[in-house]
């Protein structure tokens, strides 16, 4: 993974244990679990369009492209297995 | 970086460097060929609108309709600008191109390289030049952040980093400093403090773009959990704890957060309200 830096978010590793997210607890804000899912492959870089939403998974050496809107579903999906032709 | 998105997700760029015959020998580094190595412009519903044959790694401004292009060794090192077209608007040699960022509004474009961090418009112009190595860069390059600084526009010392961390807000006016025992919100650039935050060890941080919401992972002792996040305006909070390797994103609205088990190869989406 990468430091990303340039939409002045900085982000770090924090190094936790392993194991799962646990229930919130919840004051005035709140917060709406609207999707989760595991990654579909290895992504080198992960990167939230900072105003849409939009979540793009990227993996060089899986050769994939999946965009997610900010509903969780999948707008679009490149790589060999899907259209050969956009990599070639 | 091998592909970037604009900030309303209506552009993408993304890089390949593949053939059949990588695909099928997996032996060829056509990457050292250099004559297969393309950059993609696609649009969000996945139509192309043009792919170019380039050598280097490409980064797509917020606006989504200037290309930077960064390469270090070889023929046409420096950096070279596109337009949303694909047509070459200029070039700025150098010998190495590092840490490429734009500026917020697309404006400015700020990369390390054999003459240290430097600061270009977007015509190319050389603003200023620092020996550092990386930054972030605000909306209309009024502040550049690097590891030791804060600068303005014209290269004058805002302050000095000292051992924290500096995230300024979107709009300019709001700053979040993390300490190594806390997180502090202040105006900016005039540093009034408009809130604290203790902490035993707090990590990753992330600001909206007016201030309004603050996220922090990391260690509290009032708390067990790891994963915060501070309504600055109601004086509210919500708190979780990720059991596992996590990093996140926030919108720059401050409305939707992304967290990222790193681990356990899972995305976890939040709306924020």
């Amino acid at each position: 993974m990468r430091l990303i830096i340039n939409k002045l978010v900085l982000v770090n590793f924090i190094l936790m244990s392993s194991a799962i997210i646990s229930v919130g607890k919840a004051e005035a804000l709140q917060l709406r679990l609207l999707w989760q899912k595991a990654l579909p492959f290895e992504a080198s870089d992960i990167i939230m369009a900072s105003q849409s939403g939009d979540i793009i998974l990227y993996s060089r050496e899986a050769r994939q492209i999946i965009l997610y809107d900010k509903n969780g579903n999948k707008r679009f999906h490149w790589g060999p297995r899907v259209d050969r032709s956009q990599w070639e | 970086m091998g592909v970037d998105i604009s900030h309303d997700g209506s552009i993408i760029i993304y890089e390949t460097s593949w053939t059949e015959n990588y695909v099928e020998k997996k032996k060829i580094d056509l990457d050292k060929l250099g004559w297969d190595r393309r950059i993609h412009y696609v649009t969000r519903q996945g139509k192309e609108l043009w792919n170019k044959k380039i050598l280097g790694t490409p980064y797509l401004s917020p606006d989504g309709k200037t290309i930077a292009i960064g390469k270090s060794a070889g023929e046409g090192r420096g950096l070279t600008i596109l337009d949303q077209n694909g047509n070459l608007l200029w070039k700025y040699i150098s010998r190495e191109t590092r840490n490429i960022v734009f500026s917020s509004d697309s404006n400015y474009i700020l990369f390390s390289g054999e003459g240290g961090l430097q600061l270009l418009d977007k015509s190319g112009n050389l603003l200023w030049a620092k020996d550092e190595e990386r930054g972030a860069i605000t909306s209309g390059a009024a502040y550049i952040v690097t590891e030791k600084r804060v600068y303005d526009k014209q290269a004058n010392i805002v302050t000095e980093i000292l051992g924290r961390d500096i995230i300024i807000s979107v709009d300019n006016s709001r700053a979040v400093y993390v300490y190594p025992n806390k997180v502090s919100l202040l105006t900016w650039p005039d540093k009034t403090v408009l809130k604290e935050y203790i902490f035993t060890f707090p990590g990753a941080t992330a600001i909206s773009r007016y201030g309004h919401y603050i996220v922090v992972g990391g260690k509290s002792a009032a708390s067990s959990n790891n994963l915060f996040i501070f309504d600055t305006v109601t004086n509210t909070s919500w708190e979780t704890k990720i059991e596992s390797k996590f990093y996140f994103l926030l919108t720059d609205d401050g409305k939707y957060l992304l967290v990222i088990f790193i681990n356990l190869n899972k995305l976890v989406f939040y709306q924020i309200y």
